[in-house]
């Protein structure tokens, strides 16, 4: 497997905090934020070329926004 | 010449039929076409793979208002609804449209179209943000760092009957100048320490508002909020450049609170 860079390894680092996040919810509602979140990096994120830096420091910009607001005690549920 | 006659003048002058009224009014579609082009600075989330762009608009200035914002408001009515700003007082009293115009940070609603000047305007978002969409940028940590200083009174005791805290009209005359900050973010993005250590440095606007407070007599927080500046980062970053200055659309002066807070800080 290639060496990840930085970027890639940020990358990486916030899927585990969204997964980490969707083990902190109801445990009957974890499977969703988990699908949420597998649905999230595969559909938006991966379709990103590997050295395209700006967009992929933006999209970890944004995914780290959307995980502040998912990891907020009050969000219990999410409909995909 | 008698005075009567040049009171009969006077109401015939007053007397215009309306034909001729009218025809004045329209005189503007008659003049040739005065076009001015923007270039405005167009980026969209929705497809973050694509590069920002600069695009063209062109508007007659016959018939717009003379600032920027009202070209701005004009080219997302009739030519492009996509375009993407804030704005809401257009009176300069609200700072949601600030925004970078011809290399100066500046509100939109505040700054003139110059017929003299080259005939194109090239606006951009706010410097050194990150941009939201088209002119909207984040701010999200200069409205942290704005909460971080505590910007409301703290003091210990208040009028027991319920009414106002009084001040003495030289306490309140200190307030002058620094009150009137809108909070747009126009010097805080223009300074480049700012650009480097938006994470640590507090920036002028927020730190304008920190000696306001300082200052204020009915606040009783002096000591505490000093505590809370006298690190390297906080407020010595500063390096009076004195872009703060310059730009600022309301003419406050946050360089020199800044150097009035490096004053308190020294001299403890």
């Amino acid at each position: 497997m290639r060496k990840l860079n930085g970027l890639q390894k940020q990358a990486l680092a916030l899927y585990k905090e969204y997964i980490r996040m969707a083990y902190t919810k109801p445990v009957e509602n974890q499977v969703k934020f988990r699908k949420y979140s597998k649905q999230l990096f595969v559909e938006k994120f991966n379709k990103v070329d590997r050295k395209d830096f700006s967009t992929i420091e933006y999209l970890i910009r944004f995914g780290t926004r959307k995980l502040e607001a998912l990891q907020n005690k009050h969000v219990k549920d999410i409909n995909i | 010449m008698s005075v009567l006659s040049l009171a009969s003048k006077r109401i015939t002058s007053f007397n215009t039929p309306a034909r001729v009224l009218i025809s004045k009014r329209f005189e503007s579609v008659a003049k040739p076409a005065n076009f001015k082009t923007f270039k405005i600075y167009r980026w969209n989330p929705d497809t973050p793979e694509v590069k920002p762009k600069m695009q063209e608009y062109k508007v007659d200035m016959n018939n717009c208002g003379g600032m920027v914002l009202d070209a701005l408001i004009k080219i997302k009515d009739e030519q492009d609804g996509t375009l993407t700003f804030r704005r809401s007082c257009r009176e300069g009293i609200c700072g949601s449209c600030a925004m970078n115009i011809d290399g100066r940070n500046t509100l939109a609603c505040l700054c003139k179209i110059d017929a003299e000047k080259a005939n194109t305007v090239k606006i951009y978002p706010l410097p050194h943000t990150h941009v939201v969409k088209d002119l909207v940028p984040d701010l999200t940590q200069f409205y942290k760092q704005y909460k971080s200083i505590q910007p409301y009174l703290q003091r210990k005791e208040y009028p027991k009957d319920g009414t106002e805290i009084l001040q003495s009209v030289e306490d309140r005359k200190k307030l002058d100048g620094l009150y009137e900050c809108i909070l747009c973010a126009c010097c805080s993005t223009s300074c480049p320490s700012y650009w480097w250590n938006a994470e640590e440095y507090m920036g002028p606007a927020v730190l304008m508002q920190a000696y306001r407070w300082m200052i204020d007599s009915r606040d009783e927080a002096f000591g505490k909020r000093k505590e809370m500046l006298q690190n390297s980062m906080s407020v010595y970053r500063c390096h009076t450049i004195l872009n703060c200055t310059k730009t600022c659309p309301k003419g406050l002066n946050p360089g020199k609170a800044i150097a009035e807070i490096k004053k308190f800080l020294a001299a403890d």
